[in-house]
C-alpha cells in the first residue's frame, strides 16, 4: 500500500518521532500557511490532487480555521484527525484543551515544532522594530498579544539539548511578554491512530470522491 | 487640501503627523466633524477597501487605527454637542472563551460613521451579558465575532438564548470572525453574516434606518 502523508510543519517533528513506515511519502507545508486558511485550503487541494496515484492519503491536519472543510480527493480515501488545531493534536484531544482553556484562555501554546518552524511573537516584535520603530512595535505587539497571560509549553519527545533550547527560548518570551511560564505533558495518542489509520471516532475517514465536512457537534459546541 | 492629507497619513499609520494636522485643521477653523469625516473616516474606508476580505490582520491596519485613534483623541472633545443624533445602538462584543478583539475593534471603527451608537462589551463575553446589554440598550443590533474554531459554537448559545427569552422581535443578529462564513452563520441562526468591516459599514449604510424602523414596530 502507497500512502501520502500531507501535514504541517508544526508536528513534523512528532510524526517523525512516532515512526511512518517507509512507503510513506510526507510532505510538510509551511507553518505560515495557518494564518492564510484560504490560501492553505487551495494547497491542500492541489496536493491532494497531485497525490491521486497513492491507495491512501493522511492529512494531519485540524480544523485549521476550516481551512479542511471541503477538501475532496477524487480516488483515494483521505485520514486525518478530528482535532480544531495542532494545538488540541499535541494534547491528544479537543476535550484536553477545552479543558485547560476553561481553566485559564489567556493561554499563548509553544511546542517544539512551533519554536523550530514558526515566527514567535518575540521575534515579531524584533521584526516591527525594525520597520516601525519601537514604539509603534510595543503598540503592534499589545494590540496583537497583549490578552495573553500565560505560555505553556506543550512538551513533546526530542533529546535533551534541543528541549532545554526550547525551555529557554519559552522563557526568554514570556519574560518579555511578562508571562507566566508552565509546561504540560503532550499526548500523541490521537496523532498515532492518525498515522496507524486506527478505527476510532476522533478519527476520521473520507471516503473518494466525498468532500470533508465538519460538524460542528462536537464536544467544544456543546 | 487639509481633509486629504490627514486621510493620507490616517493611511499611511503615521500617528502624529495625524494629530498635528488635526489640531492644525481645528485651529484653521475646520469643522470638527468634517476633519472626522472627510479626513480620518475617509482615510480609514480606504484601508478597509484595500485590505477588505483579507483573512489576517496585517500590521499596516493596525497602524491607521492607531492614527486614526490619535486624531480622534484631537478632534473629539471638540465634536461634544455637534454630533448628529444617534440613530440606532448596536452592541458589540467577541464571544465566550474568545480574547481576540483586533476585528471587532475595526468594525467599530469602520461603523462609526453610521450615527450608531455603540456599545462595546470586549472580549469573553457570556450570552447573559449580551442579553442583558441588549435589554438595557435596547439595541436595535447585536454584533458577535469570534477568532476561533474553538469558541465560534458560542454564538449559537447567544442566539439560543435569544431566542428562549423573546428577544429576537426585530432584533438584527449579525456575526463575523476568520473561521466563519455564510453557511455558519446560517446554520445558527443569525441573520447576517459580515465577512469585512467594509461589508458591515455598507450593510449599516443601506438599512441602519429601516432597521430602527422595523425594532420599533415590533416591540
Amino acid at each position: 500500500m502507497r500512502i501520502k502523508l500531507i501535514g504541517c510543519l508544526s508536528t513534523k517533528n512528532e510524526v517523525l518521532e512516532l515512526g511512518v513506515s517507509s512507503p510513506v511519502d510526507c510532505d510538510f507545508l509551511d507553518f505560515a500557511l495557518h494564518a492564510f486558511p484560504e490560501q492553505l485550503h487551495k494547497e491542500l487541494q492541489r496536493r491532494i490532487d497531485a497525490s491521486q496515484d497513492y491507495d491512501l492519503i493522511i492529512l494531519t491536519y485540524g480544523r485549521c480555521s476550516h481551512a479542511v472543510a471541503g477538501l475532496v480527493s477524487a480516488r483515494v480515501p483521505l485520514v486525518l484527525p478530528k482535532a480544531h488545531d495542532c494545538i488540541s493534536l499535541l494534547l491528544g484531544s479537543d476535550l484536553r484543551r477545552q479543558e485547560l482553556s476553561e481553566e485559564n484562555p489567556a493561554v499563548y501554546y509553544f511546542s517544539q515544532g512551533w519554536l523550530e518552524y514558526a515566527r514567535d511573537p518575540y521575534a515579531e516584535y524584533l521584526e516591527y522594530v525594525d520597520i516601525y520603530g519601537e514604539a509603534a512595535a510595543k503598540y503592534l505587539i499589545e494590540t496583537l498579544y497583549g490578552m495573553y497571560r500565560e505560555a505553556v509549553f506543550i512538551r513533546t519527545s526530542c533529546e535533551e539539548k534541543k528541549l532545554e533550547q526550547c525551555r529557554q527560548r519559552v522563557k526568554q518570551i514570556a519574560e518579555f511578554f511578562a508571562w507566566k511560564v508552565s509546561e504540560i505533558v503532550g499526548d500523541l495518542a490521537l496523532l498515532n491512530a492518525v498515522l496507524t489509520r486506527k478505527q476510532q471516532t476522533d478519527v476520521i475517514c473520507v471516503a473518494p470522491g466525498t468532500p470533508i465536512i465538519l460538524e460542528e457537534g462536537n464536544s467544544y459546541a456543546d | 487640501m487639509i481633509y486629504a492629507e490627514i486621510a493620507e497619513k490616517v493611511k499611511t499609520g503615521e500617528a502624529e503627523a495625524v494629530m498635528e494636522l488635526c489640531r492644525k485643521a481645528l485651529a484653521q477653523g475646520y469643522p470638527s466633524l468634517a476633519i472626522l469625516e472627510k479626513g480620518l473616516i475617509w482615510g480609514m474606508d480606504q484601508v478597509a477597501d484595500k485590505y477588505s476580505h483579507r483573512r489576517v490582520i496585517v500590521p499596516e491596519v493596525l497602524m491607521s487605527s492607531r492614527a486614526m485613534h490619535a486624531g480622534l483623541s484631537v478632534v473629539e472633545p471638540q465634536l461634544k454637542y455637534k454630533v448628529k443624533r444617534p440613530n440606532g445602538t448596536i452592541v458589540i462584543g467577541t464571544v465566550a472563551g474568545d480574547l481576540h478583539d483586533i476585528g471587532k475593534n475595526l468594525v467599530k471603527l469602520t461603523v462609526m460613521s453610521t450615527g450608531a451608537h455603540i456599545v462595546d462589551l470586549g472580549i469573553d463575553v457570556t450570552p447573559h451579558r449580551f442579553l442583558q446589554a441588549v435589554e438595557k440598550n435596547n439595541a436595535e443590533i447585536l454584533m458577535m465575532a469570534a477568532l476561533l474554531t474553538t469558541t465560534m459554537p458560542g454564538m449559537k448559545k447567544v442566539i439560543n438564548a435569544l431566542d428562549e427569552a423573546g428577544m429576537r422581535k426585530g432584533l438584527i443578529v449579525a456575526v463575523g470572525g476568520a473561521p466563519l462564513d455564510e453557511v455558519f452563520a446560517r446554520g445558527i441562526g443569525a441573520d447576517c453574516y459580515f465577512r469585512c468591516a467594509k461589508d458591515a459599514k455598507s450593510f449599516l449604510e443601506n438599512n441602519l434606518n429601516k432597521i430602527v424602523l422595523r425594532r420599533k414596530l415590533a416591540t
